[in-house]
């Protein structure tokens, strides 16, 4: 297990339009045996910074130590990785042997120890028998085990994962998941893995980066980025569907706090009070998971509602509602249906499963009401 | 169902007819080969042999310079096609790999530079070996042929090596393959449909040429089997059975060798399209 930080790190590409910074002086500290993951929009420098830990980029600035020593300058064969591609990238003239024992080979260790050591991880991933063959006769999910065993046979104390999942489709990408986070309990390696898959962040990973524009948003477990999100970026940015957000203010009555949005004007705890001075604009926001609908008002603060579309999920349903002065509220339910498309309904929520962000920042100010 | 009947005896009746025209000569080629050189002017003339006689290829083989022709030819294709390969290869390889100035100016030069006609160049050519002391050589003549080779070769080794996923070194590089194990190891082996084609239009370059062959090497024992078989030609006299006699033994180690690669191009293809 190895420890990985990087200080500062910075990669401009230059091209015929001038430069770009893919990753802009982001720091991170990555310890050792955790299942840390960078997640982020498409061009957000995950991959880049990834690439930049495997030696595959040389950084602009910045440095990267593995335990504290710097390897900013060593090339990829002597950093004691192994990687798993997004396109796999098995060798496709060897056998799976051959892949999976490759970093074996190259290590001069002896014909007998690679042959025992490969089946032993062949038949952890369950593929004892394809050995022989070579990656073209293999299913996709098997190519993925083989490339799993290539990158854990060496047992490197790092294993970076580039999206390994996104060629899967949706069946084979769960059982991959739980195979890979599996894996992760038996081998002693700090992962750092790369998707711009919020499921697969949330679902595997110790600890998670949010990353965008290069720059790394919010480090965090994903129990905390998803309940005490930094800014609004990363409240919308995770959980599916994405976050309402409804313009509201904060008054202060009489030295109470009130917070009026929707129509209505809801008493704030003395929790969110603290963090507020009183007579500002926000964003409420509220997870189409916490609200809820109801056909009769039974609070003055019900919110009333008309059903626009209904969206069956199987387990659950997304219904889209809209009031008078807010067109599309997202809800997601798992009762079963008993509202029709145009039927009026009432909205509730519990106030502790509602945030407060600045409407101007967009930073966070409080997780309650 | 019946128009489909008459669509496919007309792909038929094309194919016999395509098979025909390009078929005949090979056949009048072994068929005048296998007569007795008598034969050849006396009437009756017949479509089919009347009188089998190996006479021809004992000339040939005996009686004539073409075992000489044969191994020249051999030796300057062989050495062209090396270095055809390697030098296509490994220049296409940088092209793809390396970020350098003008990357992309060179690799479309080099297609330039293959579009000169042959003749044009034979002239400078001339001059420049005749001062080298390379009329008359194998080196002469192989770096003639490369030069037509080398710049396709590249172009095409540059187009390949483009569509090979760069995530392949680079998983080396990871398992600790340095740079040149891992362009042997991974590398060459995922090229090799490609390196297969160049070396094929290398060598079927070098085995067809007949213009700077005739250019460049005027003694006899140099010639190669182009030039050769034309000296069957004599001023007084056209050898018809050495000359069909020689091509027919030209034919049988390019049909060997299409055969062997047409097998080897399958599989790699197979290879190629994994990825």
């Amino acid at each position: 297990m190895v420890a990985i930080r990087i200080e500062n790190l910075t990669k401009v590409f230059k091209s015929m339009l001038g430069s770009t910074a893919a990753v802009d002086d982001l720091s991170l500290e990555i310890q050792e045996g955790e299942f840390f993951t960078l997640v982020g929009p498409s061009g957000c420098g995950k991959t880049t910074t990834l690439r930049i830990i495997a030696g595959l980029e040389t950084p602009t600035r910045g440095d990267v130590y593995f335990d504290g020593e710097r390897v900013t300058d060593l090339p990829p064969q002597k950093r004691n990785i192994s990687m798993m591609f997004q396109n796999v990238a098995l060798f496709p003239h060897m056998t799976v042997a051959q892949n999976i024992g490759y970093t074996l080979k190259m290590r001069r260790v002896s014909k007998s120890e690679i042959e025992q050591k490969v089946r032993v991880v062949a038949e952890m991933l369950g593929i004892a028998e394809k050995l022989e063959m070579k990656p073209g006769q293999l299913s996709g999910g098997q190519r993925q085990r083989a490339a799993l065993g290539r990158s854990i046979v060496g047992e490197t104390g790092i294993l970076l994962m580039d999206e390994p999942l996104s060629s899967l489709d949706a069946k084979l990408r769960a059982e991959m998941r739980t195979e890979i986070l599996r894996i992760h309990r038996k081998i002693n390696a700090t992962i750092v893995y790369v998707t711009h898959d919020q499921v697969e962040a949330l679902s595997m990973s110790s600890r998670i980066a949010l990353m965008k524009d290069g720059k790394c948003l919010q480090v965090d477990t994903p129990t905390g980025l998803f309940k005490r999100p930094a800014n609004v970026e990363i409240a919308t940015f995770m959980g599916s569907p994405s976050m309402n957000l409804f313009s509201g203010r904060v008054i202060r009555v009489e030295e109470r706090m009130q917070a009026q949005f929707l129509g209505k004007t809801i008493p704030l705890s003395d929790e969110a009070a603290s963090t507020l001075e009183g007579n500002q604009d926000v964003l409420i926001g509220i997870r189409p998971q916490h609200l809820r609908l109801r056909a009769q008002k039974e609070s003055s603060n019900d919110i009333p509602v008309i059903i626009d579309v209904i969206e069956p999920l199987g387990v659950e349903q997304q219904v889209s509602v809209k009031t008078a002065e807010v067109s599309e509220i997202t809800v997601v339910r798992e009762e079963a249906s008993d509202f029709e498309e145009g039927d009026k309904a009432y909205l509730f929520f519990d106030y502790d499963d509602a945030y407060i962000f600045d409407r101007d920042l967009g930073k966070a100010i409080s997780f309650t009401l | 169902m019946r128009r489909r009947k008459f669509q496919i005896m007309g792909i038929y009746a094309g194919a016999i007819l395509v098979v025909l025209v390009m078929g005949f000569p090979l056949y009048w080629m072994v068929k005048t080969s296998i007569e007795p050189p008598t034969t050849l002017f006396s009437p009756p003339y017949s479509y089919f042999p009347t009188t089998f006689s190996i006479e021809n290829y004992r000339l040939l083989l005996f009686e004539t310079y073409f075992l000489t022709f044969l191994k020249n030819s051999l030796i300057v294709g062989f050495f062209c096609t090396l270095i055809t390969a390697v030098v296509s290869t490994l220049a296409g390889y940088g092209l793809t790999r390396f970020e350098f100035r003008g990357k992309k100016l060179i690799a479309r030069g080099t297609l330039f530079s293959y579009m000169f006609p042959e003749l044009m160049l034979g002239i400078p050519l001339y001059i420049i070996f005749d001062s080298l002391g390379l009329r008359n050589s194998y080196v002469g003549l192989v770096l003639a042929h490369a030069s037509i080779g080398i710049p396709l070769g590249t172009w095409t080794m540059w187009q390949y090596f483009q569509i090979v996923p760069k995530s392949f070194e680079e998983a080396a590089w990871i398992s600790g393959a340095s740079r040149m194990k891992t362009l042997r190891q991974v590398v060459l082996p995922i090229a090799a449909p490609g390196i297969i084609a160049v070396s094929t239009f290398a060598f079927a370059f070098s085995w067809n040429d007949y213009t700077y062959a005739k250019i460049f090497q005027d003694d006899i024992l140099m010639f190669t089997i182009t030039t050769g078989i034309n000296s069957f030609v004599e001023r007084t006299a056209v050898h018809w059975g050495l000359i069909q006699a020689g091509s027919t033994l030209v034919t049988i180690p390019t049909l060997i060798i299409i055969i062997f690669l047409q097998k080897q191009l399958i599989e790699s293809m197979a290879i190629g399209a994994l990825k």
